[in-house]
């Protein structure tokens, strides 16, 4: 069972290589589109946290 | 004689489309009935409750947004043959791959436990008790999955979206006034005005009728169907028809809402449905079986969204088309998935209406990244081809994403601060 799971997990890095490399061209549009995104989540995240924060204080 | 032949080759030219349209019907059907969830109709319920008909017109505008979003899904899997986790893996490397996996079944979870506390709601009207419940539910759908054929699961589920359609029958019993629903539903207008509770049910009910894992689920579908581009227009009637008629059972779960509930305040569809009892026994039973069906419906496909985006990245089988044998990973992570959720249910003064809350917080995480994606990858000429977005589809597309990111990142933001809009 143990070898399983870590069959599996071993997967992960091989994952990690096989989709190392976008694959769509990153043309401005697209880079523009998930810097976006990032700064987005980055911002989301950050509201969780705090509300975590301050639900704890 | 050649009249009646003219007629019959008509008619059985006719009868030929529909026999084909219910051969290829299926995943656009499916993930849209589905989508009228236990939160679902928990939303269309309250927000009758609150503002009588006023908000049916804002739910007819939704309409055609969710089959615009969902019809991306279709024309993606059937030229890819790929579902989204392995498209979003494919096209943006990695990084953005594992987010969207990692969130997708945080999301996929947390709302299948919101399913269970639906279903055991819904069923302890009839004085069924939560444990039966989840051990019922959870030997249904490993008896429905365990078939072995994709064709055969599809028709059960769309079984089940059938009695989604009891609402509809629910709304007549109470009577409501037709020129009332036309004069104050149809009329597009702001019932007490533009303020923070409104605002708050409009993008409740946007939350509810788009939702990520619909757009992992209908992808993954289309490919385990083994649809193809030849199929693309039949996918995309098929996502329209679903997508009219859960806006159909949506707004007739308002007008129910509205006629019998007006000023209750709701805070769940069992709540609804044990008032609804006291109205009219025949109107709780129809509301409480809908509500158990709605649960359930839920359950058969967000278990199944993501298992087969495992399945994708992981490189296991992933097909319902393979037996237990063949697929033991896929069938392991659904079952984990399913009876894990259930259990939660189970446990005493488990944090249920938290987790509900937390559902549309960490789903409106995932929506604005899969939408981004989905609208980058329409526009990719290499892969889809003749099939990528056209320039009025962008605009359309775009404009829904833009309005979607921003009023469901509002929602969020007002679910973790309510009294930011208040």
């Amino acid at each position: 069972m143990w070898k399983i799971l870590r069959r599996q997990f071993g997967k992960i890095g091989e994952i990690n290589r096989k989709y190392s490399k976008p694959r769509i061209e990153m043309s401005m549009p697209v880079r523009l589109s998930l810097l976006l995104l990032r700064g987005y989540l980055i911002f989301l995240v950050g509201l969780m946290v705090f509300r975590f924060i301050t639900l704890l204080r | 004689m050649r009249w009646f032949s003219q007629v019959y080759y008509r008619y059985s030219k006719i009868w030929k489309v529909i026999t084909l349209y219910f051969i290829i019907a299926g995943p656009g059907l499916v993930v849209m009935i589905a989508d009228n969830d236990a939160g679902g109709i928990t939303t269309y319920m309250a927000t009758g409750a609150r503002f009588g008909y006023g908000l049916i017109w804002f739910l007819i505008v939704l309409v055609p947004v969710a089959y615009y979003v969902q019809e991306m899904t279709v024309r993606l899997g059937a030229v890819t043959k790929r579902g989204h986790a392995e498209a979003i893996f494919d096209g943006f490397g990695a990084f953005w791959g594992w987010f969207s996996l990692a969130d997708l079944m945080l999301v996929d979870w947390l709302t299948l436990v919101t399913e269970f506390v639906g279903m055991t709601a819904a069923l302890r009207i009839f004085g069924i008790p939560p444990y039966l419940t989840v051990i019922g539910v959870c030997l249904l759908l490993g008896i429905i999955v365990l078939n072995g054929r994709y064709w055969t699961w599809e028709k059960i589920a769309l079984v089940f979206c059938a009695f989604n359609l009891i609402y509809i029958p629910g709304a007549f019993i109470v009577h409501p006034s037709v020129s009332q629903v036309v004069r104050q539903g149809l009329v597009p207008n702001f019932p007490g005005g533009f303020n923070g509770e409104l605002f708050f049910y409009l993008m409740a009910n946007i939350g509810t009728t788009i939702a990520p894992w619909m757009l992992f689920f209908q992808q993954s579908a289309v490919v385990d169907k083994g649809m193809t581009e030849k199929d693309i227009p039949w996918g995309k009637f098929d996502t329209m028809l679903g997508s009219f008629v859960t806006g159909l059972v949506g707004v007739f779960i308002i007008i129910v809402g509205g006629t019998v509930l007006k000023g209750v305040d709701i805070d769940s569809a069992g709540q609804a449905s044990r008032l609804l009892m006291g109205v009219n026994h025949y109107l709780g039973t129809f509301m409480a079986i809908g509500l158990f069906d709605a649960g359930l419906l839920g359950a058969i496909c967000i278990s199944l969204a993501s298992s087969w985006a495992f399945g994708e990245i992981f490189g296991w089988a992933h097909s319902l088309n393979n037996k237990i044998k063949e697929a033991p990973w896929f069938y392991a992570n659904y079952f984990l998935t399913l009876i894990t959720a259930g259990v939660v249910v189970l446990i005493p003064r488990a944090p249920l209406v938290l987790i509900t809350l937390f559902v549309q917080v960490v789903a409106v995480t995932l929506l604005p990244a899969a939408l981004v994606f989905l609208i980058l990858l329409l526009n990719d000429k290499k892969t889809m081809g003749e099939y990528r977005n056209t320039l009025i589809q962008n605009i359309l597309n775009i404009t829904i994403v833009v309005v979607i990111i921003s009023l469901s990142s509002l929602y969020g933001i007002s679910v973790l601060f309510p009294k930011m809009f208040q």
